[in-house]
């Protein structure tokens, strides 16, 4: 509890991460101690409703949820809810890698942090229709001349230096009616809002596996998100709309079981089998109470084929877009798997057969305070976002304007922001 | 010439499974760089088998009687037994699992095989033969249901229609010589491959080598086998490799990725012979196929040679039509295929796109949305994915009723 106790008081530095989820909305309020441990205050998860693949479709539902999750975490944690951070994902987000190039004009050719810059900017003028919003530039890596790969081109010499940079962009609306959300309860806006599987890396990735790379996958109730971290930061990542919501149904409709009755059975799945077929599945049988026709006899091999002919898919869809942007190699340290479905059992057996890669759950890192409840593998997006919202505001601290302003309208700052911030 | 022992199991698998782990038994005379294992349900023709140990599947299910072709029960069977096999193949990296597809214990128990086999992470080949035409249509279709499962689950399927072995056989051959030869041909391949790995060889492949090749994604393979004797012996067991009915033709050789090549001579099998041969025999693969030599002597060949190749191809993405062809090699162009043996790759084409022509007999597969009725959905290279997975695959789950 020491660390409870060297807490700051003041009430700028509690961060509260929040996460409006398909399942669940989650909240957790927190400190970033000077070691990045976090240091957890209190902690609120709401089942939510009228949320469809990571999308508000009602509004005046989710407020009043989200409003007692918010209060929930605030009682729990005895103290006011300072900066929110905020987590947004959906079917509308996009990724994609583009390259900008400068000439090095200084008369040694040495680069210099202004070549960077130009190079970076360059790479965003990528250009999006207006109804886009930019969420997150990272500099995947830096080419001199078209043949040396760097991470930190400064000082080196070169005639010609060239930016491959990351940028997820989202509806602007859509991520705006999330952000209108946390306006309306708190009267003020989020400070900054990210990328879910972004933000999750923060929390379960260390420096040493960032560093040798690793692949984060995000497997929630709606949306499955997932990030390549690699060197300097995150070189890709992405979505699809596809998750424990559609294992569900697809159980409700292959065993002709209604939903509620579908969800048990998947909860309760590490009881009788697993998410890879086990090979005596076909001589076990599970009783079923079937919608007017009394009690049938299943084989357990049913229920994992359909559960195991999902999944499978979803890490083929998963792995066949991480390779068609050659960002497969670059996870060389393996996966992590996180978010509601990485309690599947077998899941990681799954993902490891597909990926070809090690396989593990997500743990996040350094937690002190009362982090009994948010130590699982669903609550690592709200967690990570304290850690980024930490990075976020120290790296805003000597900025006159409110952050958060600066980082909307002026996209310039945003990339030199996250570039140094990356350089941990 | 233990150093591979124990690393290799070959198990025979049902009734025509059984027969090729005999023959098998009696090509290998008591060699000890394997497990040779028979399993079937039916306990009376278990014991005709020697030379091999015998496991007799799911006895609380069958009462020793067989499965009388019910893949359902060769299923539940295998099954229940699963606990045994898993203990017999514990300590082996690599298992070759023989099967002659159409019969019940073979068709139901193969999907169990490759799911333990998956399971517990070991390197499996499924060298699996469809029936002959003769045998009947529902024999074939019991076949070609069991290989759809089988393709996504194993990680490499050896695929034999026996129908294509009539390329050599004239038609008053007794029915008994057919299902000799057949079991012969295989039980030389497998034997072959296996030869590659095993430390006597003059020239061995590593295990790992052979792990690559077959854990590439979906590898679909040829296996072949060509003899030769007399005074141009290597040439003519090269030219009778590509004319080996399972190959079909020198295409089959250029299409493949990689290939896993057993040279077999007599005790004075030279290196300088084996490289002339080798040389030879590379002009006709491409550039890029990784090809794995194995050479070994055998006094019992006396001047004979014999050639024993898988050839795989990998699965291209998407690409149904390319992935497919090169199964049997094209066949169509051996002048004596003109008759029913023809048929039977287009057989295999047809399986591989489901959803096809092969499952004209069940019902059609309904595709419904669920919950995700009225919502926007998500869609990847056109297909739906709120759709169920198994629906849109065309796989009927049993459930209970």
């Amino acid at each position: 509890m020491d660390a409870l106790r060297n807490m700051p008081r003041a009430k700028n530095e509690v961060l509260t991460g929040v996460e409006i989820g398909t399942s669940t909305i989650k909240v957790v309020m927190g400190a970033v101690l000077p070691e990045d441990e976090i240091a957890i205050l209190g902690a609120a998860e709401i089942p939510s409703l009228r949320v469809v693949k990571g999308e508000v479709t009602e509004a005046a539902v989710v407020q009043e949820h989200l409003e007692r999750a918010l209060a929930a975490a605030e009682q729990e944690a005895g103290q006011e809810i300072g900066d929110v951070f905020l987590a947004v994902t959906g079917a509308h987000i996009q990724t994609v890698n583009s390259v900008g190039s400068t000439v090095i004009n200084a008369p040694d050719r040495k680069i210099s942090e202004d070549d960077v810059v130009r190079a970076g900017r360059n790479a965003h003028g990528y250009t999006l229709s207006p109804d886009k919003k930019i969420l997150h530039y990272f500099d995947r890596h830096y080419q001199i001349d078209r043949t040396r790969e760097v991470t930190n081109p400064v000082g080196l010499v070169g005639t010609r230096l060239e930016a491959d940079v990351h940028i997820v962009f989202g509806q602007h609306n859509r991520i705006e009616t999330n952000c209108r959300l946390i306006a309306d309860v708190m009267s003020y806006p989020a400070v900054d809002v990210a990328f879910s599987p972004v933000a999750a890396g923060f929390a379960v990735l260390s420096a040493e596996e960032t560093e040798k790379g690793a692949l984060l996958i995000d497997v929630g109730a709606g949306v499955t998100e997932y990030a390549v971290f690699h060197g300097p930061g995150c070189v890709h990542s992405g979505q699809l709309a596809v998750g424990c919501d559609q294992i569900t149904n697809d159980l409700a409709l292959g065993l002709r079981v209604p939903m509620p009755k579908a969800r048990q059975i998947l909860h309760e799945l590490g009881n009788y089998g697993s998410a890879v077929m086990t090979p005596d599945g076909r001589a076990r049988l599970m009783k079923v109470d079937a919608l007017g026709r009394g009690e049938r006899k299943i084989p357990v091999s049913t229920t994992e084929q359909i559960i195991e002919l999902r999944l499978q898919e979803l890490f083929e869809n998963i792995k066949w877009d991480l390779e068609s942007r050659g960002a497969l190699q670059r996870a060389g340290g393996g996966a992590v798997l996180c978010g509601g479905g990485a309690r599947i059992p077998g899941i990681n057996r799954l993902a490891q057969h597909v990926l070809q890669m090690p396989v593990d759950t997500a743990r996040p890192q350094q937690l002190t305070g009362r982090h009994d409840q948010v130590a699982s593998p669903a609550f690592v997006v709200p967690l990570g976002l304290l850690r980024w919202g930490k990075m976020m505001l120290d790296i805003s601290a000597p900025e006159p304007m409110p952050f958060w302003r600066q980082f909307q309208v002026d996209a310039k700052k945003a990339w030199g922001v996250t570039r140094r911030a990356f350089r941990w | 010439m233990n150093q591979n022992a124990g690393e290799l199991t070959v198990i025979g698998l049902g009734g025509g499974g059984c027969r090729i782990a005999a023959t098998l038994a009696g090509l290998t005379a008591g060699s000890t760089h394997w497990q040779l294992l028979a399993a079937d349900t039916d306990t009376e023709s278990l014991s005709h088998i020697q030379g091999a140990q015998t496991i007799s599947l799911g006895q609380e299910w069958v009462k020793s009687e067989g499965c009388g072709g019910d893949a359902v029960l060769g299923e539940r069977a295998t099954s229940a037994s699963a606990d045994e096999l898993r203990s017999l193949f514990e300590g082996s990296r690599m298992v070759i699992v023989a099967a002659g597809l159409g019969g019940g214990t073979s068709s139901g128990g193969v999907r169990v095989l490759a799911r333990l086999l998956r399971e517990m992470d070991l390197v499996s080949l499924f060298v699996v033969t469809l029936p002959f035409a003769f045998e009947g249509s529902w024999r074939q279709r019991e076949a070609e249901k069991a290989l759809v499962p089988l393709r996504d689950l194993a990680e490499a399927v050896i695929v034999v229609p026996n129908d294509l072995l009539f390329t050599e056989l004239t038609a008053d051959t007794p029915a008994t010589q057919a299902f000799t030869m057949a079991d012969g041909m295989l039980a030389e391949g497998i034997h072959g491959l296996t030869r590659v790995l095993s430390a006597e060889g003059l020239i061995t492949a590593d295990f790992a080598t052979l792990k690559s090749i077959l854990r590439q994604r979906q590898a679909t393979c040829a296996l072949g086998v060509g003899q030769g004797t007399g005074e141009d012996r290597w040439q003519a067991a090269i030219d009778s490799f590509i004319k080996c009915p399972f190959v079909g033709s020198s295409e089959a050789l250029a299409d493949a990725d990689a290939a896993i090549v057993t040279l077999c001579g007599g005790m004075g099998l030279s290196v300088g012979e084996v490289r002339s041969c080798l040389t030879a025999f590379q002009q006709y693969f491409s550039e890029d196929a990784r090809v794995v030599v194995g050479a070994y002597a055998d006094d019992r060949m006396g001047d004979d040679v014999q050639i024993t190749g898988l050839l795989c191809r990998y699965r291209r993405e998407e690409t149904d039509d390319a992935g497919t062809d090169e199964q049997q090699g094209p066949p169509a162009e051996t002048p004596h295929q003109e008759t029913s043996p023809k048929r039977r790759p287009r057989k295999g084409k047809a399986l591989q796109t489901q959803g096809g022509p092969v499952q004209g007999e069940l019902p059609l597969q309904e595709q419904s949305l669920g919950i995700f009725t009225g919502v926007q959905p998500t869609t990847i290279r056109g297909e739906n994915l709120d759709i169920p997975t198994f629906q849109r695959r065309g796989i009927h789950p049993d459930v209970g009723d």
